[in-house]
């Protein structure tokens, strides 16, 4: 019957409706992330969910909750892993409490490049192995998006060499990984809630911090830090990941629109983000934000020794990290 | 009995604020005076007061701090008072035992595997604070309702046997 | 689905309350019932759990343990009586001066413990019976003692503000501590001018003049206590510690300080540190309550349900902060500041955010409006403090109370009305 093509009210579950063009079950979910409404991700995820909307022919429904409404990142994973979410899109470093893999990504120049990073994200069984890894835990990963790179920022001094890092209190995220990557980069890492950055830069309990160039003007820290030099020592990914029995409850061709559309927004996204990063050098530039080159290959040199300890540390992390990097050219 | 409770936990849970201003002073020391800034001590005095929290809330109920509205039972005597009171603490048990337990042994499994960012210690730790605060809450409730029935019949027995 | 939702967690909420089930246990329980709804079971007993335990999980959350042992140990050392001596020497000299003594006391003394219930109770227990002896009329007295007690709630270092910065998704502590200062003073000198029109119309006395020696002798016992607003606040501006350690380093100041006034001996740190561990975990478990109950309120979307029906009666700003301004202060009559903070936040500020309202403005409006409600029966722990403390009924300072009221609702409605009153300082000081 092709009469209810034009079908207004999606909201009449509970009648009895037998001749519906539609035999698939139509599934309702929730989808957490922790940035603002005009943040490139959200505009990315809801171009994500109108998509996996039309391919599922409506039969996919996603609501969207924005500005970690729903927890922190820590907590929507858990939530997504209870079953209380299916949906969320959180940072690879966040997942790392909850599968060591995923470590991989925190690692200091690891990606060669922007397009290596891309290479290996869109194209590698690394990437799909780690996915997969936490099936059993909950919840899989379906798709990724960039989040640019991340390089330091000082409030005054630019950073060219690892020597320009000496006696700087840089703050970190709360991880072994970042803690032990500022070390070896040269300056004393502190770990510090987000929140208290702005006011510890202008007050000079923080000489820097490390972060992309949306910092800068997302959470203003362009008015308080004017030196942004480009390290670029890390690419972290986003990662959108969906609860395993959700996951597993859905028919093939729900399955196959989720992941189509999870690609399609990820491409549409990198040049989003593209534009973003444009945007947010001219406004950083405004409020007097200078940007500077560095002597990156000591800074690589620097990072060595802990691309080493974690390829020594199990067989795993040498297999994942010498695939990554038969990606570089 | 509830008092040797109240004892021990009014000891365990001053010590551990005692700690926490030790810690935090600690913190500015580290980054300030030594220039290197401690990496622990942030996600340690988070953690210290959630059990704080889940520990000493129990043995504030045990002392009836907690906020209420008083006004309308105020106005209750006799035997309702106590009924009314008894309901109360029954209520508080429902909280404890599916909330703060049966939750808390939900939210500890869940945990299973994942580690804290800073001391990577085990988030199991953590969750324990609700099921070992549900049962203190528990206790104390149940030690409540001991008293109020010991003074209801008091009470009663007073009126009968005027 | 918001307003069945919003329905049913109010319904519970009330229900439990009305029983006296404590605040903190209502609020979770109501949430709890509201998310089974919605979700199976185990989730829904998991996600409670989980909101109680990350709901805590803030490194500014700490600040409110620490100045509430910091307040401790000022409320059992000499700190009130100093102060009140020195306040004595500024405006000893004025119609009314007691009772201005008694006003501006209590703003020092507020500003340094942050609680408006020691603030009544210590300021009232050494005032009340000298300005009796001085003819003052005792239920005007304790009507002055009361209504100037909540400033040390606006004024840093307060734990309203870090609440408020917490569920306010990160606004600075530090420029929300700036931006306190003058709205806090508005709220003492409207105190201070119905005291005045009072004293001067029932001719109280002026206090006798002190010797020129006698009150350098007061103003430099007063300095070491003092010295802990430049020492926290100071210390906060020029970088050595954050807002929250600022809260650390109060109680180690406060303990050096109580110990060299041997008004605090090693032997009761003990018991003081028993006492704050009780008034924290009350709160704390308040503030666990509230994100389990935000949670419930985000996932159904009531904010957003009541934010669209305040938006549909008016889009005037002048008249929507009227509106808020109007449902706080009812809530403040029964409710304490701490869960209406938590409650109320994350409904009211995505309103005024969107008509550009500064959060650092509505943060002092809000906490400021809720203080108004310490002070009004039937429920204000300010108002029972500082009854009991002047041996009155309650029925005998509501009368003497209301051109108090009537002054601080002006002064909020400037303040609401007025963004430069809180943006000032913090702009000043380039936040
Ligand atoms: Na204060
Ligand atoms: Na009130």
């Amino acid at each position: 019957g092709g009469n209810s093509e034009d079908t207004n009210d999606a909201s009449g579950e509970g009648e009895s409706s037998g001749d519906e063009a539609n035999t698939e079950e139509s599934v309702s979910f929730r989808l957490a992330h922790n940035q603002p409404e005009n943040h490139p991700i959200h505009l990315s995820l809801e171009e994500f969910t109108n998509l996996a909307t039309e391919k599922s022919d409506g039969n996919i429904e996603i609501q969207i909750h924005p500005n970690g409404q729903l927890g922190a990142e820590r907590e929507v994973i858990e939530s997504v892993k209870a079953g209380t979410l299916e949906m969320a899109k959180v940072s690879a470093g966040a997942l790392e409490a909850f599968e060591e893999s995923y470590k991989i990504f925190s690692l200091p120049y690891l990606f060669e490049s922007e397009e290596h990073y891309y290479d290996v994200m869109d194209n590698s069984e690394t990437v799909k192995e780690i996915y997969n890894s936490t099936e059993d835990d909950g919840f899989i990963a379906i798709g990724w998006y960039t989040s640019g790179q991340r390089s330091i920022y000082t409030v005054d001094q630019k950073v060219e060499t690892p020597d320009d890092m000496k006696g700087l209190k840089i703050r970190v995220q709360e991880s072994p990984t970042s803690i032990a990557m500022i070390e070896a980069m040269g300056g004393s890492p502190t770990p510090m809630a987000f929140g208290d950055v702005y006011t510890s830069l202008q007050s000079g309990i923080l000489d820097g911090a490390e972060n992309n160039e949306n910092a800068l003007t997302q959470n203003n820290h362009g008015e308080v830090a004017k030196a942004y030099s480009y390290t670029e020592h890390q690419f972290v990914p986003d990662i959108l990941i969906i609860n395993s029995n959700t996951w597993n409850g859905l028919s093939d061709e729900l399955k196959q629109a989720l992941i189509d559309a999870a690609e399609e927004s990820k491409e549409s996204h990198k040049d989003r983000w593209a534009e973003s990063i444009e945007e947010a050098k001219a406004a950083a530039e405004e409020m007097g934000v200078e940007f500077f080159e560095v002597d990156k290959q000591a800074f690589i040199d620097a990072a060595a020794p802990l691309h080493d300890e974690f390829v020594s540390e199990s067989d795993t992390n040498a297999k994942y990290f010498e695939d990554i990097k038969s990606f570089a050219q | 009995m509830k008092k040797i409770l109240d004892r021990i936990m009014e000891y365990l849970t001053a010590t551990l604020m005692a700690v926490m201003v030790i810690v935090a002073s600690w913190q500015v020391f580290t980054r300030f005076v030594l220039d290197d800034p401690s990496t622990i001590s942030e996600e340690m005095l988070r953690y210290s007061l959630i059990w704080l929290t889940m520990v000493g809330s129990a043995l504030a109920y045990s002392k009836k701090k907690h906020v209420a509205i008083v006004f309308v039972t105020r106005k209750f005597s006799g035997k309702m008072y106590y009924v009314v009171n008894i309901a109360v603490e029954i209520i508080v048990i429902l909280f404890s035992v599916f909330i703060l337990l049966f939750g808390g042994i939900n939210a500890l499994q869940n945990a299973v595997g994942q580690v804290s960012s800073a001391m990577q210690m085990p988030m199991e730790y953590l969750y324990l604070s609700l099921s070992v605060g549900g049962i203190l809450f528990i206790l104390y409730a149940i030690f409540h309702i001991i008293d109020h029935v010991k003074s209801m019949r008091n009470e009663m027995g007073a009126e009968t046997g005027n | 689905m918001a307003l069945q939702a919003g329905l049913i967690l109010l319904i519970v909420f009330a229900l439990l309350l009305i029983l006296s089930v404590p605040i903190s246990i209502s609020i979770v329980i109501s949430s709890l019932v509201t998310i089974l709804i919605y979700l199976p079971y185990d989730i829904s007993i998991f996600t409670a759990a989980q909101k109680l335990v990350t709901g805590l999980d803030s490194f500014s959350l700490l600040a409110v343990p620490f100045f509430i042992l910091s307040g401790m140990l000022m409320n059992n050392g000499g700190i009130a009586e100093r102060l009140i001596n020195f306040a004595k020497v500024l405006v000893g000299r004025v119609p009314g001066s007691l009772a201005h003594t008694n006003i501006l006391a209590s703003t020092m003394f507020g500003s340094l413990s942050g609680s408006s219930v020691a603030s009544a109770a210590a300021m009232g227990q050494v005032m009340l019976p000298v300005m009796e002896k001085e003819g003052y009329d005792p239920k005007f007295s304790a009507a002055v003692n009361i209504a100037s007690s909540p400033t040390g709630l606006i004024i840093p270092p307060t734990g309203a503000l870090i609440l408020y910065s917490l569920v306010s998704g990160g606004t600075s502590i530090a420029a929300l501590f700036i931006a306190g200062y003058i709205p806090g003073i508005l709220w003492a000198l409207a105190c201070s001018l119905v005291a005045y029109i009072v004293a001067k119309r029932r001719s109280y006395p002026v206090s006798e003049r002190l010797t020129f020696k006698m009150a350098m002798k007061t103003i430099v016992e007063a300095i070491p206590s003092l010295l802990m607003i430049v020492i926290v606040i100071g210390g906060i501006i020029v970088g050595v510690f954050t807002a929250t350690e600022a809260s650390a380093i109060a109680v180690v100041y406060s303990l050096v300080l109580s110990l060299i006034y041997k008004t605090v001996k090693l032997r009761d740190l003990p018991k003081i540190l028993m006492e704050s561990v009780e008034l924290t975990t009350v709160i704390m478990l308040l503030v666990a309550g509230s994100a389990v109950m935000s949670w419930i309120m985000s996932f159904t979307g009531i904010p957003q349900a009541i934010s669209n029906l305040i938006v549909g009666i008016t889009d005037s700003p002048i008249l929507i902060l009227l509106i808020i301004n109007v449902i706080l202060l009812i809530i403040g009559c029964f409710m304490d500041i701490t869960p209406a903070i938590l409650i109320f936040t994350p409904i009211f500020l995505p309103i005024v955010t969107s008509f550009g309202m500064d959060p650092i403005h509505f943060g002092i409006m809000l906490v400021m409006n809720l203080s108004v409600g310490n002070i009004t029966p039937p429920v204000g722990s300010s108002l029972f403090a500082g009854v009991s403390v002047a041996k009155l009924d309650l029925e005998d300072v509501i009368k003497p109370m209301i051109p108090f009221y009537v002054a601080i609702i002006v002064t909020l409605l400037l303040v609401t009305y007025v963004p430069e009153l809180s943006l000032f300082l913090p702009r000043l000081l380039g936040y």
